[in-house]
Parts: structure tokens; C-alpha cells; sequence
């Protein structure tokens, strides 16, 4: 909101530099930009208060103790509104009070030069005198009004209610509305303002207007809400209702109008008040302890400086033993209880004389936190294996969702900025791969890609990982060679985690969920429910929107992590270490395509050769010389005993044994 | 040299067998000179050889010593490719070492697991939440009620009228007292959603919450509890201070400001001459969100801090732009690489 500062300076017996103000108005809580000729200040919900000039001029005034300057008011007599007036409320919760002022032998003229001038300092355009009035007092005081030409008034009866059906409204700036239902000030006939919000084309004051009826009023926060947002109004009326005004202040804007009035228009004539106060106002009171002050503050304030701030503010109060109780004025509307009070307080001593200390307690008692820490031991095992930790939205296009999750249905946001931001996730990976396309896209072909996060299903939000690789991936370091299939670097990275995280009771399963390409990827199972799976990416989803089309399909893995939350590893047990000399032997032998390595390896295991120490694959080949829909495997046996010196006769013995079995079982040839 | 007893796979095996073995290039230097020397090498012997065999055996010999010659080439040339040679200077010292890509981790989590790192050792218990809360722990139990000016502010993404996109941690405050005695004190950190889409703002980011609570925990608490964290980010000669704000659920509120890290005090960009970068929202425990869990708020005191991650992020980082956290380019993920 913009503040004019020589307006301000009209209500200030010694008014600081405007920089100055500037600089006091962030100390107490008012967020202010200096600029040119005045004061940008950004004002938090609770304080309608400082929402005028006048309000900016008190703050001021009391952080300075310096003297407020209250403007000149109307102090004649005001009759009481006869000749039939009649005003009343249907709700006092709604609008506990509403004064009608009525006076004659006014004109909508031209407005003059010095008001127009105020109004223009702060880029409010002038309309006629009357309407420019009303303006003024609301950026004098922060309190709106309004004004009504009386001759347009039914029946000389205003009365606030709700909005009947079929009953309509065109407001100030030309728009209609319906009526039913919303908090209206009506004549004796139909609806004439929305309450707090705007007023009517119906009775608007115009240039062939002689009679005013000028309205100051009380409505309840919510309402006016609830009505400007229904009906899409940003008003300055709704901005401060909104907020609360100063009911302590009412009698006195009335008579600051008519002084303004009478000044200008000497000629018009008072006719009369009619005053609805069904809830006469009245001060808070605060039971002010001066431990509680302590306590809070952790400082202790003297009694004087506590004293001469709350006189500042126009607190009165009384002291008892051990405090004060507080009669709050009627601007500060959101201060109602100890806390409140204490606040106000310390926000005009200032926060600079906070001690700076650290609270001396016992440490909490700090909770295993299983999900943090596997997730960290993720992003550690990932990052080591070359892989970039990424960040996508929680939210995604339902057509990403769809593809990865066909069935079910996806929790839709009710308000969604965006297409891609329409429904939580269920799954972390078309995120993923949206990224890598997005690089791919810019040029940046070989991208690995993890993500650890929550997603959302019926309810709960299991934490989930996944993992995007770019394939067809550019040879990266001048020592690699050319490698395998990528599926077998997801592979890697789901057994390294198995491994770093203990998750020995989960298995793979060549059934795959459906973002997978069967044969070229596995599923992970726990207890028999597939939680996820790795390999080459299905080219249904692939092809499923415009934001994947990879011309070479990623390798990705997802898994849903709760199931794993409660293994750990296990950290290994050590054994006696033999002293004597190992054996190593080499086998390559050529056996069928089709028979799977693991077939080999636990028939190889389950001959329970004698002293064997390790077994492991050293090489896969496939070539004219093992000849078509053949393959070779290459065994490295280590042979150790723990308590001799093996000889190459029994380990030749076990070797024939081994040659045996592979050409008995699976029909193996022997290459060396 | 008499090839009738020479078969392929023995021939072949054997040359795998060395080649396996070999290590270093004085290794792949003799290999390559038993095999494919011109004037003694194996492959010419053979080739020698094939001109006195029988003319049954010459088509079938003819072309395994072929295949043979072209493997030993190949896997010769291979390693030449991927070993370089050791020149009269020696080996280039300058290659890049042999180790798998360094990975990294988001600036998320880096600058997450430092605050982290912080309050654990400060015994802070660290706590979590859901991100679609419902209204009641997202408004209601922190002084927020249905009418409440600072609702609209909150530009809320909605998915029913109970259950919404958490606009912030404080949530997790809630949760936690509901489930803890005092005192204690813990952090929740967490994503939180704003329907805000522009240079300065992301429809989704993260925020760290705070709470600590117990019999007499004071405003001089919470000041210095920020001022140590402040210092712990962002070096030991930094300052905060406090201005007056407002959020529903503290009373007192207080904006803190670190001192300017990048300019010192003197006039800069980024705290735009100001001197001073507002890094974080806090105050004391407001009474009704105590009401609203069922604590006595005569009996406790307690302060709550709530801060972006990514502002602390990018003011430690530089990070220009808050998207750059979201679209994963590689070119910014490769600025933290670590390993
Ligand atoms: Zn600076």
C-alpha cells in the first residue's frame, strides 16, 4: 500500500525525515520501501491499523513518543433522524452497528483542488466531491463509508439481510450480480450494497443529487469475504472490513465527514443520526503478568518503559500485584490476550534488546528414523556409482501417470496450474524421464538420473526410488570398453543396493509390471507382490505421450520402499583365513544359447567340490568359432584348504569331476 | 611348420590364455611380436605352413587360421587402443585417472544435510509429515480458521474441501506435540506447494520447520538459537536480526535477517543495499496452537521457525534461479559432484 509521507507529516507535531520513518516502520513491524515521495509498506493481515495515514502517523507517533495531531472534527449538535427513518439489522453478529447520517442541500460538485490534490499524491482519481469525501476518510482513518443519494432510498428504510432470491445487484463498477444468499444493506424494496464490499448503481450518488445519506458501518470479517470472493470483488472497502476496523473511532469519522463537509458546502444542512448499536463496543481487557513478560521475553523491562509504551498506545490500565490490567483501544483490533499485549510491547522496545542465549534442556529422545536413514544410504551407494540425484514435482500429467499406472485412478488437485501438474504421482518415473528428455533435448545425450521421494496411493505416500539411464550411451572415459547391454547396469545398480541395504528377502522374476519390456527386464517381488522392477523401458510408455519418444529406449528401475524399510544388512561374519597356497583354474566350455548362467552356476555349486574357495564367471563369448546359437562360459575356480598345500593331482581330480558334470548335464564342450 | 595336428581352438585358446595373462605393455609388446612378427611370428608360420599341407585339409585350415589371424589381430589392436603406448617420455601423467564417473547430489540435499547435520548435533529430533494434508493441520490447529485473512494469502492447491497440498511444514508441529511430551526439541523438513509459477517463485518447494518447547523457553532462546544456526550456514562473522511480523501461530512473530554475505554491509544486489537478506520466519508458540493440542500454555513456553531451503541454498550456492532446482539439467547437477 502506498503512503503519501507528507500526508502523514498532517498528523505529526515533529515528524522524522522520511527515511527515518522508513527505517522505524521495519522495526515495528511494517514492511516499508522508500520511495519517491512516500512510503511502500507491505502490511501483514493483523494490522489494519497502520492500513491509513493516520495509522502510519501513530505508529510513528509511539515508537517516537512524539505528539499525534488529531485533524479537526465537526463538534455542533447532531439532532436524532426522525421523519419516519427507520434502520435495522437482521443479524447483529453480521452487523452489530450501522450509522445513517443523513444531510440535505448538498452538491456533487466538483471537488476541490486541494482534496483532489490529496487524493492524487496517492493515485486515487477524484469523482465529485461527495464520493471523494468518503475516499478521503478511508485513507485518513482506514474506516470506509459510503454515501447514498437518500431520495433513491425506499421507503426511508435501510435494513441489512441477506439476499433473497431472484434478487440482483449492479455495483459501482458496472457489474451484475445475483443477490440470494450474500450479506446486502437493502432499502424497503431490494438489495442497495453488498455489505463491506461495494455499493450500488441504484442509489449512487450523481450530479442531480441534494440529499445524502452517508453510512459507517461494522460488518463481520468472514462475511465480507465470503462475498467479495464469491463475487470476485477486490475492493478497498473489502480490503480493511476484512481485516477489522476501529470501532472506537466511529463518532469520530462521522464528524471529521461533516466538518469536511460543512467547510466546503456551509450551506447543507445536518437533518439528523440514526445510530444501530446493538453491540456497543467495548475495550479488550488483558490481564498484563509481569512474569509471563519475563518469561516470554526472557528480559526483564522496567515497569516505567512498559508503562509509558501502553500510555503511548492509548492503553489505559490498572496495575495490580505482579502486573497490569490492560484496556486495549479500539485500533488494535487484533489484540485480545496476554501474548497479543506482550507482542505489542516488544515489538515498540525493540527486538535488539533480545538477549541472544540457547535454551538449556535435556536432550530429546531422538527416534531410529529408518526411511531417513535408507534413503541416505540410497543416495550414497547412487551418487558413488556415477548417478545424479534429481528433484521432480510431486504433481505430473495425468497422460505421464496413466502410461507408468493404468490402473486405479491417480488423486486429482482440484485447482491445478497446469496440465503436467494435474495429479499427485504414483510413480517417481515419468518425472524422470521427462528430464531426460528435457537434457536429451538440449543436447546432452548421456544422462543417469535417481530420485528418492514420496508418491501417493489410496491415502498413503510410500516413499519410492527410482532411476532413469540414458542408453545408447556415448563411450564416457578414454579407458571403458565398450559395454554389455544396459539392462545390465540397472542390474548392478538393484544388486549394489540389495547388497549395501540387506535386501536379501526380496527376489526378481522375469514377470515384469507393464512399463517394462518383458525379456529385457526383471521384477522385484516381496512375499510373492511385485514392488517394482528394472530394465529396458516398455515402448507403450515410451510411446504413450509426446514428452518420452526416446529413439533409443532408457533403462530405468523403480521400487516402492516401505516394504524394505525394516531390512538392514548384515554386516558379514569373518572366518579362520588359510595360510597356504591357493590353486586357480580356469574353464571355458560351450554349451547351448538358451541356458541361463544361473542354471550353471548352482549346478556348479551343488556338486560340493572339495576345498573350493570361490566361483566366478570371468567371461561370456559368443562367435562364429563356438559356432551359431552357442555360447562360451568362462569359470575362474580358486581352490584353498585350511590346514595343507593342495596338489594339482586333486585339484585335477576335482577339475575332471567338473568336466564331467557340464557334459553330462548340459551337453558342454570343453574349450581348455 | 606341420599343420595336421593344429587345430583352431587350441590355437585360439592358448593366444586368450596369454592375452589374459598379460599385463603392462611390455607384456603386449611380446605378445605381439611371438604372434604377428613378420619375420618368426606364429600367424606367419602358419601362413608358411599352409602351402605344405594336403589339398583336403588346405580349405578347412585355410580359413580357421584366417579367423584365427584376424582375432589375434583385432585383440592385439584393441589393447593398442586402449593402452597407450609407453613413449620415450613415459606414460602421459596427465590422463585422467581410472575410476567410474562421479555421481552427485541434489543441492537439496546437501544444503538440507548440513542444516541437518546442525540441529542433530544441537539434539533436535527430526520429524516428517505427509505432503496432502488435510485443512485442520495445515490451518485450523495453527490459528488459522476458516475466515482468516491469511487463508487466501496461502494460494493453496486444493484436492477436496478437506484435503489440500500442505502450504507449509508447520503441520509437522502439530503432529509431533500430538505425539510427544515436552520438552523437546525437533525439525521437520519437507516439499510444500504454492500456487505461485514465476521467475521468483515454484509451484513446489521446501521448507525446514522448527519447535522447542518446554517450562520457560523465552524470545532470547529463539534469537540465539537462529543466531548460532545463522553462523553455522553462513560463517561465524555474520549477525541476525529481528524485525516484528505476523503468523497465525506465534505470538510474538519475527522475520530474522542475516547480515549480507556478499557485500559486507556495503551497498550490493542481492540484499539490495539493504545490507541485510531475510532468511527466515519465527516467534513464540501462539497459546491457542498449545489450546489446540492440548497443552497448558501457563505451564509451557515454546518457539517455532519455518525457512525455505532453497533460499538458504541459493544464497550459499548462487544459485540464480529457482527453477534450476527442478529441471534437472545436467549441467547444473554436474556443478555438485562429488567423489
Ligand atoms: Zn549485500
Amino acid at each position: 500500500m502506498y503512503i503519501h509521507y507528507d500526508w502523514v507529516k498532517d498528523y505529526l507535531k515533529d515528524a522524522p525525515s522520511m527515511e527515518e520513518a522508513a527505517r522505524l516502520l521495519n522495526l515495528t513491524g511494517l514492511e516499508t520501501e522508500l520511495e519517491e515521495e512516500g512510503l511502500e509498506i507491505e502490511h501483514t493481515v493483523n494490522r489494519p491499523d497502520a492500513m491509513s495515514h493516520f495509522g502510519v502517523a501513530r505508529e510513528l507517533a509511539v515508537k517516537l513518543n512524539g505528539e499525534l495531531v488529531e485533524p479537526p472534527v465537526y463538534t455542533g449538535e447532531i439532532p436524532q433522524l426522525e421523519d419516519g427513518w427507520k434502520i435495522e439489522t437482521e443479524d447483529v453478529e453480521q452487523c452489530p452497528r450501522y450509522i445513517g447520517v443523513k444531510v440535505d442541500n448538498v452538491k456533487a460538485e466538483e471537488t476541490p483542488s486541494w482534496l483532489k490534490a490529496k487524493l492524487a499524491s496517492i493515485d486515487q482519481t477524484s469523482h465529485n466531491f461527495l464520493v471523494d469525501l468518503t475516499n478521503f476518510l478511508l485513507w485518513e482513518f482506514g474506516h470506509p463509508s459510503h454515501a447514498f443519494d437518500a431520495t433513491l432510498l425506499e421507503d426511508k428504510h435501510i435494513i441489512i439481510r441477506r439476499g433473497r432470491a431472484g434478487e440482483t445487484l449492479t455495483t459501482l463498477d458496472g457489474q451484475d450480480h445475483e443477490a440470494e444468499g450474500l450479506l446486502c444493506i437493502a432499502d424497503g424494496k431490494r438489495p442497495i450494497a453488498f455489505a463491506g464490499v461495494m455499493g450500488g448503481q441504484n442509489t449512487e450518488v450523481s450530479e442531480s443529487t441534494t440529499e445524502l445519506l452517508l453510512e459507517l458501518a461494522v460488518f463481520k470479517p468472514g462475511t465480507v469475504r465470503r462475498t467479495g470472493s464469491k463475487e470476485k470483488i477486490l475492493s478497498d472497502a473489502r480490503h480493511r472490513f476484512e481485516r477489522g476496523v476501529d470501532r472506537e473511532r466511529m463518532d469520530r469519522v462521522i464528524r471529521r465527514f461533516l466538518y469536511l463537509l460543512l467547510e466546503q458546502q456551509p450551506e447543507a444542512r445536518i437533518m439528523g443520526i440514526y445510530d444501530m448499536d446493538r453491540a456497543p463496543f467495548e475495550r479488550a481487557s488483558i490481564r498484563l503478568r509481569r512474569s509471563q513478560l519475563n518469561r516470554l521475553l526472557g528480559i526483564h523491562l522496567e515497569d516505567r518503559e512498559i508503562e509509558d509504551l501502553m500510555t503511548a498506545m492509548d492503553c489505559r490500565f490498572d496495575r495490580f500485584d505482579g502486573g497490569w490490567q490492560v484496556s486495549v483501544p479500539g485500533y488494535k483490533v487484533d489484540v485480545t490476550r496476554e501474548a497479543d499485549m506482550i507482542e505489542e510491547i516488544i515489538r515498540f522496545a525493540g527486538l535488539d534488546l533480545l538477549e541472544t542465549d540457547l535454551p538449556e534442556m535435556a536432550g530429546t529422545d531422538l527416534e531410529h528414523d529408518a526411511v531417513r536413514e535408507n534413503t541416505t544410504g540410497i543416495r550414497r551407494t547412487l551418487q558413488g556409482m556415477g548417478l545424479q540425484e534429481a528433484y521432480t514435482y510431486s504433481f505430473q500429467a495425468e497422460i505421464w501417470d496413466k502410461a507408468v499406472s493404468p490402473e486405479g485412478e491417480p488423486t486429482r488437485l482440484r485447482n491445478p496450474m497446469n496440465k503436467n501438474q494435474a495429479v499427485m504421482r504414483r510413480c517417481i518415473l515419468p518425472g524422470l524421464l521427462v528430464s531426460l528428455r528435457n537434457n536429451q533435448k538440449r543436447g546432452i545425450a548421456d544422462v543417469q538420473l535417481f530420485e528418492v521421494g514420496h508418491t501417493f496411493r489410496n491415502g498413503i505416500e510410500p516413499h519410492h526410488l527410482a532411476v532413469a539411464l540414458s542408453s545408447g550411451k556415448e563411450k564416457s572415459s578414454w579407458w571403458e570398453v565398450p559395454g554389455a547391454h544396459p539392462f545390465y547396469q540397472a542390474k548392478g545398480i538393484y544388486e549394489r543396493l540389495a547388497s549395501r541395504l540387506g535386501w536379501d528377502a526380496l527376489e526378481l522374476r522375469k514377470d515384469v509390471p507393464n512399463w517394462l519390456t518383458p525379456g529385457e527386464a526383471l521384477g522385484i517381488y516381496y512375499k510373492g507382490n511385485c514392488i517394482g522392477g528394472f530394465g529396458t523401458l516398455s515402448q507403450s510408455v515410451n510411446k504413450a505421450c509426446e514428452d518420452f519418444q526416446f529413439e533409443t529406449l532408457p533403462v530405468v528401475l523403480e521400487i516402492d520402499l516401505e516394504f524394505v524399510n525394516d531390512l538392514s544388512p548384515d554386516h558379514g561374519q569373518a572366518e579362520e583365513l588359510s595360510v597356504f597356497p591357493g590353486m586357480k583354474i580356469d574353464m571355458a566350455f560351450v554349451v547351448d544359447d538358451h541356458l541361463v548362467y544361473d542354471e550353471v552356476n548352482r549346478h556348479l555349486l551343488g556338486l560340493n567340490l572339495e576345498n573350493l574357495e570361490s566361483l566366478e564367471l570371468f567371461d561370456v563369448y559368443q562367435g562364429k568359432s563356438v559356432g551359431t546359437g552357442k555360447k562360451s562360459l568362462g569359470f575362474r575356480f580358486r581352490f584353498q584348504a585350511l590346514e595343507r598345500t593342495l596338489t594339482s593331482e586333486e585339484v585335477s581330480a576335482t577339475m575332471e569331476r567338473v568336466t564331467q558334470s557340464v557334459k553330462e548335464t548340459f551337453g558342454a564342450v570343453i574349450r581348455m | 611348420m606341420d599343420l595336421t595336428a593344429w587345430r583352431y581352438e587350441d590355437g585360439i585358446a592358448a593366444f586368450r590364455k596369454e592375452a589374459d595373462a598379460a599385463s603392462g605393455e611390455e607384456d603386449w609388446a611380446r605378445l605381439k611380436n611371438a604372434y604377428l612378427s613378420k619375420k618368426n611370428g606364429l600367424v606367419t608360420s602358419l601362413l608358411a605352413g599352409l602351402r605344405e599341407v594336403s589339398r583336403e585339409l588346405k580349405p578347412r585350415l585355410g580359413k580357421e587360421i584366417n579367423q584365427f589371424k584376424k582375432e589375434v589381430e583385432a585383440t592385439l589392436k584393441e589393447r593398442a587402443k586402449v593402452a597407450p603406448k609407453r613413449k620415450a617420455a613415459g606414460l602421459d601423467l596427465t590422463l585422467p585417472g581410472m575410476a567410474p564417473r562421479p555421481g552427485s547430489l541434489h543441492p537439496l540435499t546437501l544444503t538440507l544435510d548440513d542444516m541437518l547435520k546442525w540441529f542433530t548435533q544441537m539434539g533436535y529430533d527430526i520429524s516428517d509429515g505427509p505432503e496432502i494434508e488435510t485443512t485442520f493441520y495445515n490451518f485450523e490447529a495453527l490459528n488459522t480458521p476458516e475466515d482468516h485473512p491469511a487463508r487466501e494469502d496461502a494460494d493453496t492447491f486444493y484436492i477436496d474441501d478437506n484435503r489440500l497440498l500442505r502450504t507449509q511444514t508447520s503441520g509437522c508441529q502439530i503432529r509431533y506435540m500430538q505425539t510427544h511430551t515436552p520438552p523437546f526439541r525437533m525439525v521437520a523438513p519437507g516439499k510444500v506447494f504454492r500456487r505461485d509459477d514465476d521467475a521468483t517463485h515454484s509451484p513446489m518447494f521446501h521448507q525446514l520447520e522448527g519447535l522447542v518447547v518446554g517450562e520457560n523457553i523465552s524470545f532470547g532462546h529463539l534469537k540465539g538459537t537462529l543466531e548460532a544456526f545463522a553462523r553455522a550456514m553462513f560463517g561465524e562473522e555474520v549477525t541476525i536480526r529481528l524485525r516484528p511480523s505476523y503468523f497465525p501461530f506465534t505470538e510474538p512473530s519475527a522475520e530474522v535477517d542475516v547480515t549480507c554475505v556478499f557485500c559486507g554491509n556495503e551497498p550490493c544486489r542481492v540484499c539490495k543495499g539493504t545490507g541485510w537478506i531475510e532468511i527466515l520466519g519465527s516467534g513464540m508458540v501462539d497459546p491457542n496452537v498449545f489450546e489446540a493440542v492440548g497443552y497448558d500454555p501457563d505451564k509451557y513456553t515454546g518457539f517455532a521457525f519455518g525457512m525455505g531451503i532453497e533460499r538458504i541454498s541459493m544464497l550459499r550456492m548462487q544459485v540464480p534461479h529457482i527453477r534450476y532446482y527442478f529441471n534437472n539439467d545436467r549441467r547444473f547437477l554436474d556443478r555438485f559432484k562429488v567423489g
